[in-house]
């Protein structure tokens, strides 16, 4: 276990290694966060690119550096405290303390993950969550879950201090399950088993997205919360101030090959409905030190005939690395 | 839709991108994934058949696909390291009959008319690689590398859960759902994956370390400490299920599994967004 742990840090060691090489292979001369490419079949050549309205940029963009994590047993014991759980574990594995509470009856049942590298947490009712009924649930309204939410998070001191929480900024998810007759093709019954409160973040007005931008709170019957999740790393200061890449030029490094896309293979042009720059936030497992931003497109694939064939969204870079200064006279 | 596959990723001239690509995948990175595939001494090349179908053992198979270079995509390692974790931990768990295969020895037929001695005659099977609506891609021979949901048909043996850890398996409208309802599941209790396109990540071993920790399926997948940790917000997920006792099934030895299912064409699926 231990020479396999070893010579996954030397894979990873190597993969970046590798990227930074090939970026200075080509000259580039930009700064791209950590995004994995997509898991998809791509086009053998990269779609052409129809962008109707380029969002407005200003010239310089921030990176920001990220607080270190000092996740320890405080830190877990804190965050089990705060959701009402006693907290039993001794020591984290595999990079995550995990805390299981057994209750007076199984649907009290509850467990909570932190994880060691970012501070993020998962705490759901076990036997309560993403647990299929034959009717539909009683749930609360939009308006009752966002109130409850923020009530909780703020109550249990969770809430962090730069979430937006206006019920017109925060979104709603609806896990749903359908009972489909497959050889009649026709759904027998719809059920809406969870909704589901997240808090956007934004930093400098851009949104904050990735596998790192997670606040949730999960409602089941009876508007009992059945779920939190969050994964939102402290922000420690602005880190540097780098020159903007124009929106046309990222399209352009798109093209060349840059970036991350998730195209069909039978893409060959792609109307982009939205570009907009965003901060991308890792996952929890990882230990990131800084947030960049990058742009992010989203729209629809294109064949060669004109047909739409599925969704199409990619990262392109946003920034440059810094100008170096120069020395003044006398220094 | 083999053929057009085939079409699209081997037969066009490569472009200047295609052979960036391939150079930014070549040098080290290969050696590096093949040095750990050694390491970790479950991945050699297993032929069919082995540490199968013996019955009343529960038995794991972990197909996994990072090199893609045989139909001219390019290598990546997320998968290597999810199947990886993934079958640590089952290993950890004990009492399972553990097969692996990698790369070019992943065969269709395991998948489609010899899966009773594939993917069939186990218990459960996890599949990491690319994916396309309604099918996953394989390497072993380029000019037939899809399985469609229309050529499978799962549990009339032994198999009970399985997993595509794939881009878009799951996806698609109706249709595709009713494919997989009335091809796939021939006794099968679950079928778990991706509606949308995933991040290549180790999205299988943390959903391992959840299912292991005694999670069901449908909560290790979903949870945002299981499948769903290293995707982004919104990226949807889908699970077919042939009924209501089979989605509350936890994997042998964690917890409640539904005895095999009467195959009526009546599925349930359920999405999520991570």
């Amino acid at each position: 276990m231990k020479l396999f742990e070893t010579s996954m840090t030397f894979l990873i060691l190597i993969q970046t290694l590798s990227g930074q090489a090939a970026a200075q292979e080509r000259g580039r001369d930009y700064v791209f966060p950590q995004i994995p490419p997509y898991q998809s079949v791509l086009p053998a050549v990269r779609p052409r690119l129809v962008v109707r309205e380029l969002p407005s940029v200003p010239a310089s963009l921030s990176s920001y550096r990220l607080k270190p994590a000092e996740v320890n047993e405080d830190y877990a014991r804190k965050i089990a405290s705060a959701l009402g759980m006693r907290f039993t574990t001794r020591a984290p594995q595999g990079g995550k303390w995990k805390v299981a509470e057994a209750g007076t009856e199984p649907s009290l049942d509850r467990s909570l993950t932190v994880y060691e590298g970012s501070g993020a947490f998962t705490y759901t009712l076990d036997n309560l969550i993403f647990v299929p009924a034959a009717t539909q649930p009683v749930l609360p309204s939009e308006a009752e879950a966002h109130d409850l939410a923020v009530r909780f998070l703020r109550e249990a001191g969770l809430l962090p201090a730069d979430a937006r929480i206006g019920l017109d900024q925060v979104r709603f998810s609806r896990p749903t399950l359908i009972e489909r007759d497959t050889r009649e093709g026709r759904d027998l019954s719809q059920i809406v088993t969870n909704l589901e409160v997240r808090f956007v973040r934004t930093l400098d007005s851009y949104e904050v997205r990735g596998p790192g931008a997670k606040l949730y709170v999960i409602f089941g019957k009876g508007s009992r919360i059945v779920g939190v999740t969050q994964v939102w790393r402290a922000i420690e200061r602005a880190d540097a101030s780098h020159p903007a890449i124009r929106p046309e030029e990222a399209i352009q490094l798109l093209q060349e090959g840059e970036g991350v896309i998730d195209a069909d293979p039978a893409c060959v042009q792609a109307e982009i409905s939205a570009m907009e720059v965003v901060y991308w936030m890792e996952g929890p497992k990882a230990e990131q030190r800084s947030v960049l931003p990058v742009y992010s497109l989203e729209g629809q694939c294109q064949d060669g005939s004109g047909r739409e064939t599925g969704e199409f969204q990619a990262f392109a870079p946003a920034i440059r690395n810094p100008p170096v200064p120069t020395s003044g006279p006398g220094e | 839709m083999a053929q057009l596959m085939t079409g699209m990723v081997t037969e066009n001239t490569p472009t200047r991108v295609q052979k960036d690509r391939r150079q930014r995948s070549s040098g080290l990175l290969p050696l590096t994934a093949a040095l750990l595939a050694l390491l970790w001494g479950g991945a050699e090349p297993l032929y069919a058949g082995a540490g199968c179908c013996e019955e009343g053992q529960n038995e794991v198979l972990t197909a996994f696909i990072w090199d893609y270079s045989p139909v001219g995509l390019p290598l990546q390692f997320g998968c290597l390291l999810s199947a990886a974790s993934l079958d640590l931990e089952f290993k950890a768990a004990g009492g399972w009959a553990q097969s692996v295969r990698q790369n070019k020895h992943n065969w269709k037929l395991d998948w489609t008319v010899l899966d009773h001695f594939g993917v069939d005659g186990r218990d459960f099977t996890y599949f990491c690689g690319r994916g396309i609506v309604g099918g996953i891609v394989l390497t072993a021979n380029p000019a037939d590398n899809l399985v469609m949901s229309s050529e499978v048909d799962f549990g009339d043996v032994d198999l009970e859960w399985v997993v595509f850890d794939s881009s878009l398996t799951l996806g698609g409208g109706t249709q595709a759902v009713d494919s997989w309802g009335k091809n796939a599941f021939k006794g099968l209790h679950l079928l778990i994956g991706w509606k949308d396109s995933r991040l290549d990540g180790n999205s299988g071993g943390e959903f391992a370390d959840e299912l292991i920790g005694g999670d069901s399926f449908v909560a290790a997948w979903m949870d945002s400490d299981g499948g769903c940790s290293g995707q982004a917000s919104g990226t949807t997920q889908r699970i077919l299920a042939e009924d209501w006792a089979t989605l509350v099934d936890h994997v042998h030895g964690q917890g409640f599994v539904a005895p095999d299912p009467i195959v009526d064409g009546i599925i349930l699926n359920f999405t999520h967004d991570c």
